[in-house]
């Protein structure tokens, strides 16, 4: 039995495709639990209209003094972890969705290490999506970034600083470890800000309640000035059926030929872009990066 | 309190009818799942507890287990640590005294571990707590990271009544034997229980003093009553309790005080 898990709050005001993520994996999960947070705009309602038996939705309430480190997701994710009932567990954030393509690989991999010990979870390549759904980051840590996003929530797992992976803490003491896991190769789609202006305004209101002060600037948000031309790539492959709807409404376009792109590089950009050469060409092959310990297949 | 919150499981017997009638509107009732392949050691509790932490919206969040009562004439006391270590970013928790009782309302346990035990019930639930092991307790993860570390707590000085062996015999062993499927470690026990004879005589103490008032109809209508001078009382000890009342004696006398047991830091207040 497997698994899946997310949290949400406040998707209809922020525009996240929760329900395209929730679909994208329903096909190979026994149950998917939903927690929604406290509703405010009509978001348990667009959870319910999936009208899938295999839904569960859990209604939580969100801790007020937890206002830093994003810190209150990690709280939101363990509520709907530990509802869990499968020997695995699928975490999907709201904005995450899988590409139907890679359901068997992901599938095969489920099944070949349910009875591993050495294996508690699994790590998808996450494509971090800027803008609108051509256009792709192509920089540390976004680029390919390994996200351990399938674990098996009887053996001590948790979830991790801002829910951003998962850590171990056997027999829930004090000595945690890092998560053992096996790269499955599927990629996960990240749709991070792609959004209309108005709902990437409203998202990065929310999330900076939840951040304290290390968030995005107060200033208007141009996406052609945010991060420099050097920063983003070209995505031409193809999206997951589930996004079709979305993709061909989405209101932004960016052109990545313009010149109203920012070129000029910030001495903290140009190491950006050494790391990920470093990191792609040396680090990421011999260790693992991040949170995660990396197995052999 | 401004609100309770109640994270009911899988409901097969009426318990959530149960809560329910309670009526008050300060109780918010979570509906959760339990997850099968938790099976040893109560890590299961650990998680249920958890799912009911993270639903916390206060400063303090304060938590009972089902069969522990708090003595009515200790609420100013915890009120009164309450306030005063609630911006004090030192202290992340409250402890407790916990009375174990056993068969009857006067009968105390009174060795180690059960005596005198030291829990930690009121947490910040905003300062990274976490349950701990089979909900006996709570961890600090700062961060939510890898590295963990003990609880720092004060002694509040209140009474925490522990009623979890205060039934028949025959309800305490199907109790005993309905969690044994979160602890499928341990044994399988068909043996009946015998309140004179699965603990020793020396292992018990008369309880003398009042109980909270809100159990006054319970200990009014419990069948059972245990007689500390009978002579049904198993007195020979074997090797293992000897060791056990030594090791009270050792942890009264020494460890108890030089530094603190179990999962928390003790500050002094």
């Amino acid at each position: 039995m497997i698994s899946g898990f997310t949290f949400i709050r406040n998707a209809v005001r922020t525009d996240y495709p929760v329900v395209e993520s929730i679909s994208s994996i329903l096909p190979i999960v026994d149950e998917f639990i939903v927690n929604v947070g406290p509703d405010e705009d009509g978001t348990l309602d667009l959870i319910r209209s999936i009208g899938d038996p295999k839904i569960k939705i859990i209604q939580s309430q969100w801790n007020p003094n937890m206002n830093r480190g994003g810190f209150i997701f990690t709280q939101q994710t363990n509520i709907a972890l530990f509802n869990c009932t499968g020997k695995w567990a699928f975490c999907l954030q709201a904005d995450e969705v899988v590409h139907e393509e890679d359901l068997p690989v992901i599938k095969k991999c489920l099944e070949k290490y349910v009875d591993d010990d050495r294996v508690e979870g699994l790590t998808l390549k996450q494509l971090n999506f800027y803008g609108d759904y051509k256009t792709m980051m192509n920089v540390y840590p976004y680029r390919n970034r390994r996200r351990c996003r399938i674990v098996k929530p009887h053996r001590f797992v948790l979830s991790r600083g801002d829910s951003a992976g998962f850590t171990v803490y056997p027999k829930f003491k004090e000595k945690g470890h890092r998560i053992r896991v096996i790269e499955t190769g599927a990629k996960l789609f990240h749709y991070w800000n792609v959004k209309s202006k108005k709902a990437l305004e409203a998202k990065h209101k929310a999330v900076q309640s939840y951040w304290g002060d290390k968030s995005f600037g107060e200033r208007e948000f141009d996406y052609y000035q945010y991060f420099p031309r050097q920063f983003v790539t070209k995505y031409r492959g193809t999206h997951p059926m589930v996004m079709s709807k979305r993709i061909s409404s989405h209101p932004v376009s960016l052109d990545l030929s313009t010149s109203s792109w920012r070129s000029k590089l910030t001495w903290r950009e140009r190491r950006r872009l050494l790391k990920t050469m470093f990191v792609t060409k040396i680090t990421d092959r011999f260790s693992g990066r991040g949170s995660y310990r990396l197995l052999k297949r | 309190m401004d609100e309770f919150i109640v994270n009911v499981g899988p409901d097969e017997d009426g318990t959530l009818s149960l809560i329910e009638s309670i009526g008050d509107p300060k109780i918010k009732i979570i509906r959760s799942q339990w997850n099968p392949h938790l099976d040893t050691g109560g890590y299961l509790f650990a998680q249920q507890t958890n799912i009911a932490l993270f639903n916390c919206t206060g400063s303090w969040a304060f938590y009972l287990q089902a069969d522990e009562v708090v003595h009515e004439d200790d609420l100013p006391l915890i009120m009164e640590c309450v306030e005063r270590y609630l911006e004090d970013d030192r202290v992340e928790g409250l402890n407790f005294w916990h009375l174990d009782f056993w068969g009857d309302y006067s009968t105390l346990l009174n060795v180690y571990p059960f005596r005198g035990q030291r829990r930690c019930r009121l947490v910040k639930p905003h300062r990274f707590v976490l349950s701990r092991g089979d909900a006996a307790g709570f961890t600090v993860h700062p961060k939510y990271k890898e590295k963990g570390r003990r609880i720092r707590v004060v002694d509040t000085g209140a009474r925490l009544y522990h009623y979890g062996q205060t039934r028949t015999e025959k309800t305490l062993h199907e109790k005993w034997q309905s969690t044994q499927k979160y602890h499928s470690e341990r044994p399988t026990d068909d043996q009946n229980i015998d309140f004179y004879k699965y603990f020793p005589r020396q292992f018990m103490a008369a309880y003398k003093e009042t109980h909270p008032k809100v159990m006054a109809d319970r200990i009014k209508k419990h069948p059972v009553s245990l007689d500390l001078s009978s002579p049904s009382w198993r007195t020979t000890l074997t090797w293992g309790e000897r060791w056990l009342l030594l090791k009270t004696l050792f942890v009264d006398h020494v460890t108890d005080r030089l530094s603190n047991r179990g999962s928390y830091k003790l500050l002094t207040k």
